[in-house]
């Protein structure tokens, strides 16, 4: 199939591969020159200069001299990157100073849109730049947090502060309920896996598989994100598409870059939890309150609280370095140019034993073949080890003193501060009273959780010039990446004694191989007609993408200290799957325009899936923008405030193929159900082996489907000192893929299908302004964006997932109970209201006596960065913001309860406020009489209670729902680049030291370790509607880092 | 080479390779799972499907139906307990509720027969010649058979029932709501069912097939049993002692010499004409009969459902009738009729002191007739009387009903241990009752003795109704279930469905 396919194409390309080679001959005479800065008069060095027409050229040196040897007559083209390109025809003179002018006009500059370029003036669709000026001096793991508050309408999320985590990028919005919301990722024309690894023994914690690839390597993205940008990517587009371009060669000087950046990270935030006597005071309250004898052993000595006070998170966080070196040249020739690179990253993890590590080698080449001929080669490589710990829920360990991968925050939350790290003879302490928590330090030391992934990004690409303007583009591209996960726990401890548990531990190794190919074929013509222009582009694509795992679990390993798993009993869980899903396209593009004044665009793909079933396996996508250049009128030429007017409208169809492989096709199992079936019973019968069908062939099974109008404007002003973009959408999904249920007399349960619609409104506007211009430079970019969510239809009146709910006509939203402001003033317990008045409080998952409590997507968010430079200084600010959100804290239901937390029989640590706070019934006073604690009747924290016999309060209501706004300094870097005058005499062209800080500081009412939190990642429909929950969520950190960049 | 033929050659050959995928790359497919587009090709994968229909229609959902069955007809009521969503009387009326119960007794079997309509519809793309000779008729024959079991189980317990035939093509709940269909209706499909079924299977299944199989596995006898039935439910007394008649003159079949064989014998009594096979299901202990009828509860003093005093009325005692002394477990000190009521059912439960190859006490091996010998010869007893002996003499009648009588002795019947009234060591024996004169035959009499030869093998609840229609009087069988509309002799249907097939299927009326 692949051999038919490449049979096909390969000789096809070689046929291009004849070139036409042209030699002219004619007088030439040598030229020579400056070129200077307009505004600083300085030279410039590196400034490409060719010969119009020619192919030769050459480029300025460090003093910004050039020599050139062309055809008097000829035009000389000076170009240099952020200045405006520069014609001059040569005469007789034979020196030329040639001033060039920076580029301010950000109209002009060139846009990545799917499978081409575009003048951003000649835009109409929605499209946001991000340049990799803006992050490159903030420390970051994944190209992904690069994005974070950078552009309109683009929200990313760090699901966790863990090094190498996961990050939820949402542009526009949640466009689907149960399937993916991540946008397609392409990396120079290539589609990428970005796959997020959630290791099974763990849970939800993920490995973000983008964390492979070196920031450093990109040039820019580019975010597509209304119908007209998307369509062309049809049926992967609905979630918006991000165009990643790597860095590549130019002609001219051979340049090095070295960069290089050494960092610490430290927890930002510490919660205020209980010290040794102030747990005294709680376990004495809540035994009291059990009527427990004070002879009994469970209450703690003032011995005891004189030798312990372990403060469990200085424990766990620790101060972390992060290291980035990398090293590229790049130049090139007529006839060929390149990009290589090597970067080493490492960064701890602010929770010990956690971090990430990476290697990655870039090499972009380009080639002259011919001056009709192109080829190119662009190679990636990297291989990134990580060590986590597993950090999934609240739910600390389960009934022994051990490191059967509880959660390392949870525990050392609820940990009692009244035991050591380590005991007198180094064993890890354990906590006598409470084995169920285990030692958070043991938990970090002995369970290791760590991961490596190789990955390998290749595409190569041959561009053959048929004719002036007529460009035939061939792509092959690969992503090869192989993810081992491997986990392991040792046996764990006899808490009395520390004495080993036999066969306890339990290993396990996850496999996760993938391997995706894309061939793209596209033939693009730019012709103008008078002052019709058009640019046509017709294309065809296959691509496949493949995932295989492995997965082997074994317990019993008896000793701590042989991880393999030669060392257990059997016991072996063993799992493998192969997935595959195959794509081919169909696609064209029309742009056309009328006196650059009337832009019209036409974009259609056809795309055929295999994820679906023959009679839907084509879908069409359509789309159709208009924008018109109104600055171009001739009514406008009077004025000169604005220079640039551009109001835009878009419709367009894309789709949602997230969604798993096989979809339609009907399965059959054999043997023994999984437990997830109805009726999950053994299927044999008289010794033979049975089996049903647990899924129906589904021949109509169908794309998610999302309509979207979009309409805004671009306005440039006083020579585009000022530029705003405003855009506004409606996002209808139609086919919304969700589990409905079915009649059993269709043999099965369930079934996926197209069953619901929503709608999604939103705007999103930035503005670039530059506010001072000269030798003090200050310029501001500032954006925001709202998106807002509407279900139209559900198989249900609702879908509730954890503490969220997501109602037909509504907005997603919290879904609690409401508790009385203060608790009972007679007895200290939370008190839930009756809020259906039947006279007694419901628990459970749909009760009536829940409601809604607001919203946990955000009302808006954004960002604002300020850049000042003067001379050589260069100040940047970047602060970024989300509004409106609420945020489940989970974290602190589990704490602040001074209670014995739900289904438990422990007691665990308290914060501060809830325990200075608690409800106390009288005055408690010392042998002297003093009032240790006052009486405090009427407050929102209950008393110390271990009876567990009031349900209200350990029911999560409202009181923990918090406002997740904030306020982020998300950047701050100050850098000095030195003069070039001292520079050349150690032959460097370049070179800026700066400082930088990353989550320096942020605004928040929020009382846990950060806002930016969502516990619950992934693709499912749990990721989806279960966010904006907190529930034990490493930490996000602080980060100041030192830099240096050089270039010679 | 002139640039236009260049580019226009390019563009020629842009535009041919632009088609160049074949449909073929677009039919990825699946390798971690067996794919219903390509299943269905062996004969194995039928065999496959076939056992798995067999799970599905002899299963835990099924059983708990016959075993409601039970608790409804004047053998066993409710005692200390109530299983989720089981209950006669009042308690019938809990069955609406969407609980485990009820839910799963009506889902399972409609998953095995969804099972078989695709079986059926797919077999017929196998070859022939791939199959072992006759196999792929056989394979037919059971399939059919089953749908036709479960068929007439849903008719005789839900009355209107939905009755899927077609295999779904969609995934969309509204393409596949399913409305009721009449109650002849169904009768009417199991009937064609149970005819494919008795024309497709063979005589005996072949030599290969043990004696498992042979019992265990839908027989062409088992399904003219089964018509028999339906022909009985419609008083058509001919066809159904023609059925009747056709399989006692098989040869295929022997009364069992002791009684208490048919249950705890070789496991595979010769007189078992069709029956669910314990072996080899795990979840057996959980599904079937046994545990409901003996210890659903165990360790409570009291066995949930206690054997009603009307049976143990029925029954001459002490030591008479070993078809009691096997079946109802007396705790109290004496051994009068009175102590018999209340009490639990040891019906399928191996005797104690009876050593039987592979069969424990308890074991979870049991295999619970469904069909046997001595229903088929009571039903031509019956057939015969009904028909105004139009079709047989009372003295065929006294012969069938003295050779159930002639057996309820057993001398070498001894008590359990743990059951203090006995001495143990001395073989009691069962003395039997006495045999009957041909001026005791009637119907009253055909009855009597299926009431307690057939006691807990559920059957007594279909009679009960039947007879009740015949004689268009529900008064006694309404007063067993508490029912206050004839309506409420039969099941609703379970809540999940009703909203599952939203609007379209309506609850059985009285609920």
């Amino acid at each position: 199939m692949i051999n038919s396919i490449f049979r096909k194409k390969l000789w096809l390309s070689l046929l291009m591969l004849f070139a036409f080679v042209t030699v002219s001959l004619a007088q030439k005479i040598d030229i020579t020159g400056i070129v200077l800065d307009s505004e600083t008069n300085e030279a410039i060095p590196g400034v490409n200069v060719l010969i119009k027409g020619e192919l030769t050229g050459t480029v300025t040196n460090v003093d910004g001299e050039f020599k050139i040897n062309a055809e008097a007559g000829s035009t000389l083209i000076f170009s240099f990157l952020g200045y405006l390109t520069q014609e001059i025809k040569v005469e007789n003179a034979t020196t030329l100073k040639v001033v060039l002018k920076p580029d301010v006009q950000q109209i002009d500059d060139v846009v990545v849109v799917g499978y081409g370029v575009m003048k951003k003036s000649d835009l109409t669709g929605s499209v946001s730049s991000v340049k990799s000026e803006s992050f490159k001096e903030m420390a970051k793991t994944g190209l992904d947090q690069a994005l974070q508050g950078r552009a309109a309408g683009v929200m990313v999320t760090n699901n966790t502060g863990a090094p190498g985590s996961g990050v939820s990028i949402r542009i526009r919005g949640v466009g689907s309920i149960a399937r993916s919301n991540e946008p397609l990722y392409i990396i120079d024309g290539v589609p990428i896996d970005n796959a997020q690894i959630s290791n099974k023994q763990t849970g939800n914690d993920q490995i973000n598989t983008l964390s492979g690839l070196n920031p450093d390597d990109i040039e820019r993205f580019e975010i597509l994100k209304d119908p007209a940008s998307c369509a062309i990517y049809g049926a992967r587009g609905a979630n918006g598409v991000v165009l990643i371009t790597t860095k590549r060669g130019s002609k001219g000087v051979n340049k090095f870059e070295f960069s290089s950046y050494y960092g610490v990270s430290q927890v930002v935030k510490k919660l205020d939890l209980l010290n040794s006597t102030q747990y005294q005071r709680l376990v004495y309250e809540g035994l009291k309150r059990m009527r427990v004898p004070e002879s009994d052993t469970r209450y703690i000595t003032d011995e005891e609280v004189a030798l312990y006070n372990t403060d469990w998170q200085d424990e766990i966080f620790r101060i972390a370095p992060t290291y980035n070196v990398n090293l590229s040249a790049r130049g090139g020739s007529d006839k060929a140019t390149y990009y290589i690179s090597g970067g080493y990253y490492k960064s701890d993890g602010i929770v010990i034993n956690t971090g990430i590590e990476r290697f990655s080698a870039t090499s972009n080449v380009d080639i002259n073949m011919t001056d009709k001929l192109k080829i190119g080669l662009n190679l990636t490589a990297s291989h990134t080890t990580g060590l986590r710990q597993n950090n999934s829920g609240m739910q600390a360990g389960v009934d022994q003193n051990k490191a059967t991968g509880a959660p390392i925050i949870a525990s050392a939350l609820s940990s009692s501060p009244v035991y050591p790290v380590r005991d007198s003879i180094g064993r890890y302490g354990v906590d006598l009273r409470n084995r169920a928590i285990p030692n958070p330090v043991m938990l970090a030391n002995e369970q290791a959780l760590n991961y490596t992934t190789n990955r390998i990004l290749a595409s190569v690409y041959i561009d053959y010039e048929i004719i002036k303007n007529l460009t035939f583009r061939n792509v092959f591209g690969s992503d090869l990446r192989n993810t081992k996960e491997s986990f392991f726990w040792g046996p764990y401890y006899y808490p009395d004694d520390n004495l080993l548990m036999p066969a306890s531990g339990r290993a396990s190794d996850n496999y996760n191989n993938g391997l995706s190919w894309v061939f793209t074929s596209t033939l693009n013509y730019m012709f103008d007609i008078g002052k019709n222009s058009f640019n046509v582009l017709l294309g065809h694509e296959a691509s496949r993408m493949q995932t295989t795992g492995t997965y082997v679990e074994v317990g019993g390993m008896p000793i701590d200290y042989i991880k393999t798993f030669d060392s257990s009993p059997a016991n072996t869980i063993s799992t493998n799957f192969y997935t595959a899903n195959t794509l081919e396209s169909y696609f064209g593009r029309v742009n056309y325009s009328y006196d650059d004044r009337y832009l019209f665009q036409i974009n259609i793909r056809r795309d055929g899936s295999s994820r679906f079933g023959p009679s839907k396996k084509w879908g069409f996508f359509p789309a159709f923008s208009f924008g018109w250049n109104a600055a171009k009128e001739s009514f406008m030429e009077s004025q000169h405030v604005i220079n640039e007017l551009k109001p835009r409208l878009s419709y367009g169809i894309t789709g949602n193929q997230n969604i798993g492989d096989y979809s339609w096709r009907g399965s059959f199992e054999v043997g023994t159900l999984p437990s997830s079936d109805a009726d999950g019973i053994v299927m044999n019968y008289l010794d033979q082996l049975g089996g049903k069908y647990t899924s129906i062939s589904d021949y109509g099974f169908s794309w998610e489907e999302c309509r979207t109008t979009n309409i805004g404007f671009d306005l440039g002003m006083l020579e585009n000192r000022i530029y705003l973009s405003f855009d506004a959408y409606k996002r209808v999904t139609n086919n919304l893929i969700l589990n409905v249920q079915l009649p059993i007399t269709t043999g099965v349960y369930s079934a996926t299908n197209n069953a619901g619609k929503l709608t999604n409104t939103g705007y999103e506007f930035a503005i670039t302004s530059r506010n001072i211009v000269g030798e003090f430079n200050w310029t501001t970019d500032f954006n925001i964006s709202s998106s807002k969510l509407h279900v139209n239809k559900l198989v249900t009146d609702s879908i509730q997932v954890g503490n969220n709910i997501l109602i037909m006509g509504q907005d997603l939203q919290i879904f609690t109970y409401i508790r009385e402001e203060n608790v009972d003033s007679m007895r200290g317990n939370v008190v839930l209201r009756d809020l259906n008045s039947d006279q007694k409080v419901t628990y459970g998952g749909a009760s009536a006596d829940r409601t809604t409590v607001g919203s946990p997507l955000p009302k808006f968010y954004g960002g604002m960065n300020n850049t000042f430079s003067y001379k050589g200084f260069e100040l940047s600010v970047f602060l970024q913001y989300v509004y409106g959100n609420m945020i489940y804290n989970s974290t602190r239901q589990s704490l602040e309860t001074l209670h014995i937390p739900p289904g438990q029989s422990l007691i665990v640590n308290s914060t501060v406020e809830s325990f200075e706070n608690r409800w106390i019934s009288r005055d408690v006073t010392d042998d002297e009489g003093n009032v240790i604690w006052a009486q405090n009747r009427h407050t929102p924290y209950p008393a110390t209670n271990f009876a567990g016999n009031n349900v209200d309060q350990r029911e999560g209501h409202n009181g923990f729902v918090e406002d997740g706004s904030y306020l982020r300094l998300k950047n701050v870097s100050f850098g000095y680049s030195i003069p070039r005058k001292y520079l050349t005499k150690v032959n460097l062209t370049s070179a800026k030291i700066y400082v930088s800080a990353t989550n320096l500081w942020t605004l928040t009412n929020y009382s846990g370790y950060d806002p930016e939190v969502n516990s619950v990642s992934g693709s499912g429909i749990e990721s989806n509607l279960g966010i904006g929950r907190d529930s034990g969520s490493y930490p996000q950190s602080r980060t100041i880092t030192m830099g240096l960049n050089i270039s010679y | 080479m002139n640039r236009n033929i260049v580019a226009t050659i390019s563009i020629i050959l842009f535009s041919v390779f632009i088609l160049s995928c074949s449909e073929e790359f677009l039919n990825e497919k699946p390798l971690h799972q067996i794919d219903l587009e390509n299943f269905y090709t062996q004969p194995i994968d039928a065999e496959i499907g076939l056992t798995g229909a067999y799970s599905r229609i002899i299963s835990k959902g099924m059983m708990q139906n016959l075993f409601f069955f039970s608790i409804s007809a004047d053998e066993i009521t409710n005692g200390t307990a109530t299983q989720t969503g089981i209950g006669s009387g009042e308690n019938r009326e809990l069955a609406t509720s969407a609980l485990w119960g009820m839910g799963q007794g009506y889902n399972e079997p409609m998953v095995g027969i969804a099972n078989i309509n695709l079986l059926l519809k797919k077999i017929t793309d196998i070859p022939d010649d791939k199959f072992a000779s006759g196999r792929k008729d056989e394979i037919m024959g059971e399939a059919h058979f089953l749908r036709g079991w479960a068929f007439y189980i849903f008719a005789m317990g839900y009355r209107d029932v939905q009755m899927q035939l077609e295999v779904p093509t969609s995934s969309l709940p509204e393409d596949n709501f399913l409305e009721k269909s009449p109650q002849e209706e169904i009768l009417a499909q199991a009937m064609f069912d149970l005819s494919k079924a008795d024309s497709l299977l063979p005589v005996r299944l072949g030599n290969d097939k043990s004696e498992h199989d042979v019992r265990g596995r839908a027989s062409k006898w088992a399904a003219k049993a089964f018509k028999a039935r339906i022909h009985m439910w419609n008083s058509e007394w001919d066809k159904a002692y023609a059925e009747c008649k056709a399989i006692v003159e098989s040869n295929q079949f022997n009364m069992a010499e002791r009684w208490i064989n048919i249950f705890a014998g070789e496991n595979n009594d010769p007189e078992v004409i069709w029956q669910a096979q314990g072996q080899s299901r795990e979840e057996y202990d959980f599904i079937g009969v046994y545990r409901w009828y003996c210890d659903a509860n165990a360790g409570q003093a009291l066995p949930p459902y206690m054997v009603e005093k009307n049976l143990t009325n029925a029954f001459e005692v002490p030591y008479k009738d070993v078809r009691l002394e096997y079946s109802v477990r007396a705790i109290g000190r004496s051994g009068t009729p009175s102590n018999y009521g209340g009490r639990n059912v040891k019906h399928f439960k191996v005797p104690s002191g009876e050593v039987i190859q592979g069969v424990s006490d308890e074991s979870r091996d049991k295999n619970t007739p469904l069909m046997r010998l001595a229903e088929v010869k009571l039903m031509m007893a019956e057939a015969i009387i009904q028909s105004n002996y139009s079709l047989g003499t009372k003295e065929e009648v006294l012969a069938i009903l003295n050779e159930l009588r002639a057996r309820a002795a057993d001398p070498e019947f001894r008590p359990r241990e743990e059951d203090s009234r006995y001495d143990y060591d001395a073989n009691k024996g069962c003395e039997g009752i006495e045999l009957l004169t041909v001026d005791d035959i009637n119907l009253q009499a055909v009855k009597d003795e299926k009431y307690r030869e057939l006691a807990f093998e559920f059957i007594r609840w279909f009679d009960l109704l039947r007879w009740s229609r015949m004689e268009d009087n529900y008064e006694s069988v309404m007063a067993l279930v508490n029912a206050s509309s004839v309506d409420r002799l039969y099941l609703p249907i379970p809540q999940s469905q009703i909203e599952a097939n939203k609007g379209i299927l309506k609850q059985n009326p009285g609920y």
